[in-house]
């Protein structure tokens, strides 16, 4: 059991779709001055030789070109530590599944064995996010989109062959969100939910394939979210400051588990923008209590941090009124109240609306 | 003053990426362990982001007596992949030689005298490559590259640096 919180991501993308230009502006930003007095806290890489690479990364894209590729699976993991507390309240662990891993066969065993090692960890997660590349996206439409569900359905069963070897039960995370990477790249009307239906009307054959391939009860399909790490056109980064999405995912995750918790409960299936979904949550607030009657148990490491999420006023207060909420509770030293209320701010900030959208789950698909 | 380098090729772990194809070893000695050399590789590399400037580790795998090594990582200022981005060359030279070798930048030598050979199979895509094969792709363009390569040592003409990481001795 990990001493503190941590929220556990798993990131799949094929090579290319962005992934390592997220992860560096994700911790990039996030060390940056500016971000910390804004929103009151600021990422530590627990592994300073990583942070020092994931820097490196992003200066460049400060200098207006993107990392280049990167090799191999990477464990990623950063402690969020708000303003005026001595350590990090909560980590957030990121599993980078290398996209070259769909399209090549290991070249040796040792490969072979870190491919093993990586699955037991994506196993652990409490969500995975799939990428799809919104610069393809735009160019070749829903071909690109069916032909990206299909290779990713290919590799889940690839995974839950290797883990049925292993003896191993395919235990995917619940949650699951299609993030649409580079989406600085689509027009400006562009929101989760129009993309969302666009999905689930021309590729509801491949989604429901994915969806039945990681479990039946996961919610693939059902969560959609823009994210851009930087705004550029495609070959050069023009503003590696403008950045959509990233801080949402770890309180998207936490979001997810208390969907779960209201489903279960009886109080209706969660659906809709952002606004909406937080809306439904105020009605569990008082299912809050017993959590680990209701969530997986790889999901106990985080109910502490939900119940600290959730209060009686529901999660609408606006993200100044959260951030002023943070401080207090950072000066009274309760780590944990100050880290919900700065992931709460960030579901707060008008650019989540735009970029978050859960579908409504309907029995044909 | 510069140094001339002699490198066996046998030698030289060496692992880059083409146009289209992800990372692939194009150069591999015998393996120290019976696993191969994907873990090995990892591990001297791991965080290390390569620039233009190359960035040189010497160290020595904890395997039997010690296997010292003296590697280097570095951007090509000419090859990118189909995104337009620079891509990276990872070099390990292993033995005797790389021992005494003395702390000069012998990478992008190295791959100059291998240009031939890369460039025979860089853009290659890899569908192409694996058609009607079995094997893995980094095994069907190894053998392309080594089919292309006419040298079995290189002999690199390098400067003399003072940058050098020590990695110390890695475990397995």
């Amino acid at each position: 059991m990990p001493s503190r919180p941590e929220v556990r991501v798993a990131l799949f993308g094929m090579k290319g779709a962005g992934k390592t230009t997220l992860l560096a502006s994700y911790f990039g930003n996030q060390q940056r001055n500016a971000f910390e007095e804004r929103h009151g806290y600021r990422l530590e890489a627990a592994d300073a030789a990583q942070g020092s690479v994931l820097l490196s990364r992003y200066y460049r894209l400060e200098g207006g070109d993107f990392p280049i590729g990167t090799d191999g699976f990477d464990t990623l993991r950063f402690g969020l530590k708000v303003h005026e507390l001595p350590t990090p309240s909560l980590d957030v662990v990121w599993y980078d599944y290398p996209g070259g891993w769909w399209e090549t066969a290991p070249s040796d065993e040792a490969e072979r064995d870190a491919r093993r090692k990586a699955l037991e960890l994506l196993l652990d997660c409490h969500a995975a996010i799939l990428l799809v590349d919104s610069e393809r996206y735009a160019r070749e439409g829903l071909t690109y989109a069916r032909s990206l569900l299909d290779q990713f359905r290919a590799e889940i069963r690839r995974i839950v062959n290797e883990l049925s070897a292993l003896g191993k039960a395919p235990d995917f995370p619940e949650q699951w969100l299609i993030a649409f990477s580079k989406a600085d790249l689509l027009p400006e009307r562009t929101t989760a939910l129009t993309l969302a239906e666009e999905l689930r009307a021309g590729a509801a054959d491949q989604l429901l394939g994915v969806q039945k391939a990681v479990g039946g009860t996961s919610s693939f399909g059902q969560e959609f979210l823009l994210l851009s790490a930087v705004r550029g056109d495609g070959r050069r980064v023009l503003d590696a400051h403008q950045s959509l999405g990233l801080t949402t995912i770890a309180p998207l995750v936490l979001l997810g588990a208390l969907s779960r918790v209201a489903e279960k409960t009886g109080r209706g299936r969660v659906w809709g923008t952002l606004a909406t979904v937080l809306d439904v949550m105020r009605n569990v607030t008082d299912a809050v209590d017993k959590l680990d009657d209701f969530l997986p148990l790889k999901y106990r490491v985080l109910t502490v941090l939900i119940k600290a999420l959730r209060t009686k006023e529901g999660l609408t207060v606006s993200a100044e009124k959260l951030r002023e909420r943070q401080k207090s509770a950072a000066k009274r030293g309760k780590a944990l109240d100050a880290a919900a209320y700065a992931l709460r701010a960030e579901l707060a900030s008008p650019d989540t609306e735009r970029a978050y959208f859960k579908t409504r789950f309907t029995d044909d698909g | 003053m510069a140094e001339t380098l002699t490198l066996r090729l046998s030698d030289v772990l060496y692992r880059t990426r083409g146009h289209d194809w992800d990372y692939a070893f194009l150069l591999q000695p015998e393996p120290l362990l019976g696993e191969g050399w994907y873990a090995l590789h990892r591990r001297i590399f791991a965080s290390v982001e390569p620039t233009e400037t190359p960035v040189l580790l010497r160290g020595a795998l904890g395997i039997g007596l010690g296997q010292p090594f003296f590697a280097t990582a570095f951007t090509d200022a000419r090859r990118r992949d189909y995104q337009d981005r620079p891509i990276a060359h990872y070099i390990a030279w292993f033995g005797a030689a790389a021992e005494r070798a003395p702390g000069a930048s012998f990478g992008e030598g190295l791959v100059a005298a291998l240009g031939c050979a890369l460039d025979s199979v860089f853009d290659l895509a890899p569908e192409a490559v694996k058609r009607g094969e079995t094997k893995a792709l980094d095994t069907l363009l190894r053998a392309r590259f080594l089919a292309a390569l006419s040298l079995t040592e290189v002999k690199v003409t390098c400067e003399p640096v003072r940058a050098l990481r020590w990695l110390g001795t890695l475990a397995p």
